[in-house]
């Protein structure tokens, strides 16, 4: 009895183990920890805009999987009052310093990661900002260029989707919709 | 048999789990893996660089100006002949400029006294959310010529520290030791201040700033403890601050050493600062 439990165990943990070697076998990963995120608010009383160069991304190129991760107070903005009011007043980056999107490209197969060139993609996932996380489906495209996977695309972000609240004081200045841009240059592991 | 069965459920969760965790894993990919917790700085402890009087923890931001009209009427006791202190007024007209990260300069001149006064602020220490740097600590040195009589003027210097701690998104403290010094003598002092956040864009501040050591005489008698409460809105470019306090002047020598209204006398005052800030410099030349 006792023999067969632990060979049962063994067999258990190895399974696991063969497993989680198996996983990573699959991974082909792409990631860098500088990409750029912009994004942009266009009113008749004033454009505000912003950059992060910090933004930490990864691609899984067999699956399609990708990862970004933004960090909410690396967002420089033209105005050190306008970043305070963000970090403050609109991202609470106290209580929510982070962003983050975890989707996949749904036409994986079209990119072929060993020839360089342009592809069109398609991606859906799931984007989290100011503690919401909403289902976006996002047409961008992935440029190979050797051993580099550039990520570009564009999408807008209604700021009440996210429980973003702009007082009536600067409902002017401040569009309802925000074109975020997006271009990370990602590097083969 | 109650262990047999025993057994058969370790056998059976020995079995299954390994498989219900790489499923979970399967379904909720990381490609970014564990990454360590990134060092903030905290910003953003008060609204503004003052919790009514006294210096707050929050320095301005380098190439912002930020010019600021400060007003306290006359003291509430003066009864309704005087509209309860309307009639009266106490003013101070200054700007404070960050000229680098860590580093801003203020001028000021107040109509009390004719005094006008300058310094600098220089932040030792910022903290961060990993607590590796628990609090943040400000030095401010300043200077003040004040007019004693028409023919004859007098320098004090104000030496102090302060430091503090914003505790959640709402609630900051700070505690500034001071030192006012001129031809009266010496006089020290400990700031304390907080501010609570009611909504977003608006905070309750307190501050009081007990004289722990003043030089004997007739020059140093019949001063007060400053105490001042009130509250910060922020609108846009603009902080308006609004508080009852018991001291009319608003440069450190006066609201520290020379406070000479009473709470218990109806000696406060209704007041304000308003603040506005203009950026100056590109904030991307001094990243």
């Amino acid at each position: 009895m006792k023999n067969a439990l632990i060979l049962l165990l063994g067999f258990t943990l190895l399974r696991g183990v063969s497993a989680q070697s198996n996983e990573s076998d699959k991974t082909q990963l792409y990631t860098t920890s500088s990409g750029t995120i912009k994004f942009f608010s266009k009113t008749t009383a004033e454009n505000i805009d912003a950059t992060n160069n910090q933004v930490k991304a990864a691609l899984d190129a067999n699956t399609g999987n990708m990862e970004f991760a933004v960090s909410i107070n690396s967002f420089l903005f033209k105005k050190a009052l306008m970043q305070k009011h963000f970090q403050e007043n609109y991202l609470e980056s106290d209580k929510f310093p982070k962003s983050t999107f975890k989707g996949s490209i749904t036409n994986n197969a079209a990119v072929k990661y060993g020839v360089d060139g342009t592809y069109p993609v398609n991606v859906k996932g799931k984007l989290t900002m100011h503690g919401v996380t909403k289902d976006v489906n996002i047409p961008g495209k992935v440029t190979i260029s050797g051993k580099k996977a550039i990520l570009s695309g564009d999408f807008n972000v209604l700021l009440d989707d996210y429980n973003i609240k702009v007082p009536a004081n600067n409902a002017s200045q401040i569009a309802k919709s925000i074109k975020v841009t997006v271009d990370c240059s990602l590097q083969k592991k | 048999m109650s262990q047999l069965i025993l057994r058969i459920l370790f056998l059976f969760s020995a079995i299954t789990l390994p498989f219900l965790l790489s499923a979970q894993q399967d379904s909720g990919f990381s490609l970014l893996g564990d990454e360590p917790a990134e060092r903030i700085k905290v910003e953003n402890a008060f609204k503004t660089s003052r919790v009514v009087n006294l210096q707050s923890l929050e320095l301005i931001d380098a190439g912002v100006m930020d010019v600021k009209i400060n007003h306290r009427f006359g003291a509430v006791g003066l009864g309704p002949y005087e509209a309860f202190g309307i009639d009266n007024a106490s003013v101070r007209i200054g700007a404070e400029y960050g000229v680098f990260t860590n580093l801003a300069i203020n001028l000021g001149r107040s109509s009390m006294g004719r005094m006008v006064d300058g310094g600098l602020r220089y932040r030792l220490m910022h903290q961060t959310n990993d607590n590796a740097r628990p609090v943040s600590v400000l030095l401010y040195a300043g200077a003040a010529r004040t007019a004693v009589t028409m023919m004859r003027s007098e320098w004090v210097y104000t030496g102090q520290l302060i430091a503090g701690r914003k505790e959640t998104d709402r609630f900051s403290w700070q505690i500034a030791p001071s030192v006012v010094s001129g031809q009266q003598g010496q006089v020290m002092a400990v700031g304390i201040g907080f501010r609570e956040k009611i909504t977003p864009r608006t905070t309750f501040n307190a501050e009081y700033i007990p004289v722990i050591s003043r030089p004997s005489g007739r020059a140093n008698a019949g001063f007060y403890n400053s105490f001042s409460v009130g509250l910060d809105v922020e609108t846009g470019g603009h902080v308006f601050q609004l508080h009852f306090t018991n001291s009319a002047g608003m440069a450190e020598p006066q609201f520290i050493a020379q406070t000479n209204g009473s709470w218990m006398d109806r000696g406060f005052r209704f007041g304000f600062n308003i603040s506005r800030v203009f950026t100056v410099v590109d904030p991307a030349r001094f990243r």
